[in-house]
């Protein structure tokens, strides 16, 4: 499948931190959840990629051209939606429009303001006056607005309430629904991401642990429940990480057909994304 | 570019009409014809609080994270810096013009003759240490912050007031014979040669960051 952004080994050194040879293929009409816990570096691969940070090494590639050479062009393509940092909330959804005309060739008015009608956004109201959710609208309208091919999106779900939530993933959804389009989508809200995500990039501690398709990761990975004399048996290649309980343990193992193999008498069942990342981080290993 | 601009002057609409209230209070008071509050005391003060207005635009930058947020549009760290020091100049410009303006309204409100070209040097004096000023201030900004850089430019400002009280009457004699319609011509050109090496620096120190 064609890549709309790819990652290259993206290196970027900090006193007390590294991120460390990143490597993120983003294919045509998919969403990529990109999951971590709070400082593995989600938000550091997202500035590296844009360019917000020096990166110290690596490669980034838009629609097969190199970031670094064409980046203002490049982002006329791109849309980031960052927590914190945003226009001056004092101004309003017609004026920030007036602004952004002048600056992406493809912007549209009557989009954005269908958009700003669809999403029940007052288009000459300050910024201030919006709730988390519509400030997290204003930003997509805009994104869509100036038909971006690729939406990034760092935590654009956290601090918003369940419906709100939902709806939003809607949005992303119909987004992509233009196959030229993607999503890299930054949470720790993993059952968003179950919902919507096509593939999971899963960053520790500033590298990359996995990165596959949702399915194969939850169809790959297995929850074993069992005693402790049964997890001994257990291969320990096979265990990425464990739990002890006072009678039992509960451990997740990779290749979850192949342990279901050897030993039927264990019940292996479907991780979620949470259960993959916890253990991934913080289970026992052996 | 131009986008940036009008990003700023949405920004400062609120600041800029209190500027005005300022302006025309101060306008109204040379009407007064207090001493030592003439027509040029006037002028100077005026270009000097439009000085000031770039200043208040990274405040307002600081506020939202603009810097951050601006590297997610598709605009160079060229363009950004390029941005300001173009607000700079056209703010220096809009107190010019005023200044011009209200010189004239006091000649004639005097009724006494109007000197057009006393006027636009002694206006682009001023403007030239406007200029100066935000030469000195701009790198300072990027390098150290708003907030801390707003400390540098009183200590900047008031140094050389310093620097001329402390300086004796002959040599304040010996600057009184210097012919200071030459400078007044010079001195502003030379002001823009110093905003075009500080406008380097700045986008030096600006490029390196990290948002």
């Amino acid at each position: 499948m064609e890549a709309l952004l790819e990652v290259k080994q993206l290196t970027k050194n900090y006193q007390n931190f590294t991120l460390d040879r990143v490597d993120l293929t983003i294919p045509k009409g998919s969403i990529v959840g990109f999951i971590g816990e709070n400082g593995a570096g989600k938000t550091t691969t997202i500035k590296a990629i844009i360019g917000a940070i020096h990166k110290d090494a690596g490669e980034v590639y838009l629609l097969g051209k190199p970031f670094d050479r064409g980046k203002k062009d490049l982002m006329q393509e791109v849309a980031v939606v960052m927590e914190g940092s945003f226009f001056n909330d004092e101004l309003t959804p017609n004026q920030i429009a007036h602004i952004l005309r002048g600056l992406y060739r493809k912007w549209k008015d009557e989009t954005f303001h269908r958009y700003l009608q669809k999403f029940k956004l007052p288009p000459s109201k300050k910024v201030k006056e919006f709730s988390k959710g519509m400030r997290m609208k204003l930003s997509i309208a805009i994104a869509l607005s100036h038909d971006a091919k690729l939406l990034i999106l760092d935590e654009p779900t956290s601090g918003l309430d369940p419906i709100v939530r939902s709806e939003i993933l809607e949005i992303f959804q119909d987004f992509i629904i233009d196959e030229n389009r993607s999503i890299l989508l930054s949470s720790h809200i993993t059952t968003d991401l179950e919902k919507i995500a096509d593939y999971i990039a899963f960053i520790h501690n500033g590298k990359i642990l996995l990165n596959e398709t949702k399915d194969d990761l939850l169809y790959n990975y297995g929850l074993v429940k069992c005693s402790f004399d049964q997890f001994k048996k257990l291969d320990e290649s096979k265990v990425i990480g464990y739990k002890k309980g006072s009678f039992s343990i509960e451990a997740l193992v990779r290749d979850k057909k192949v342990v279901q193999r050897n030993h039927p008498d264990l019940l292996v069942e479907n991780p979620t994304i949470e259960d993959i990342m916890l253990y991934f981080v913080r289970g026992d290993h052996s | 570019m131009i986008s940036l601009l009008k990003k700023d002057f949405y920004n400062l609409r609120s600041y800029l009409k209190t500027i005005l209230i300022l302006v025309v209070f101060f306008t109204l008071l040379g009407f007064l014809k207090i001493e030592m509050y003439d027509s040029s005391f006037l002028s100077g003060m005026l270009i000097i609080i439009f000085t000031m207005i770039p200043i208040a635009s990274f405040t307002y930058d600081l506020q939202s994270k603009w810097d951050a947020f601006c590297q997610t549009l598709p605009v160079t760290r060229k363009e950004i810096v390029l941005g300001k020091y173009i607000l700079s100049l056209l703010t220096i410009g809009i107190g010019f013009v005023l200044s011009f303006i209200m010189n004239i309204v006091y000649s004639l409100w005097m009724k006494e003759p109007v000197d057009i070209s006393m006027i636009i040097s002694s206006n682009g004096m001023v403007s030239a240490v406007g200029i100066i000023i935000q030469s000195i201030i701009l790198p300072l900004i990027y390098k150290f912050g708003v907030e801390k850089g707003r400390i540098i430019l009183i200590i900047v400002c008031l140094a050389p007031t310093f620097l001329f009280m402390s300086l004796g009457e002959g040599v304040m004699g010996k600057l009184a014979q210097w012919d200071w319609q030459v400078i007044s011509y010079a001195f502003p050109v030379f002001a823009l040669g110093i905003m075009v090496l500080s406008y380097t620096i700045s986008y030096k120190i600006y490029n390196a960051k990290d948002f």
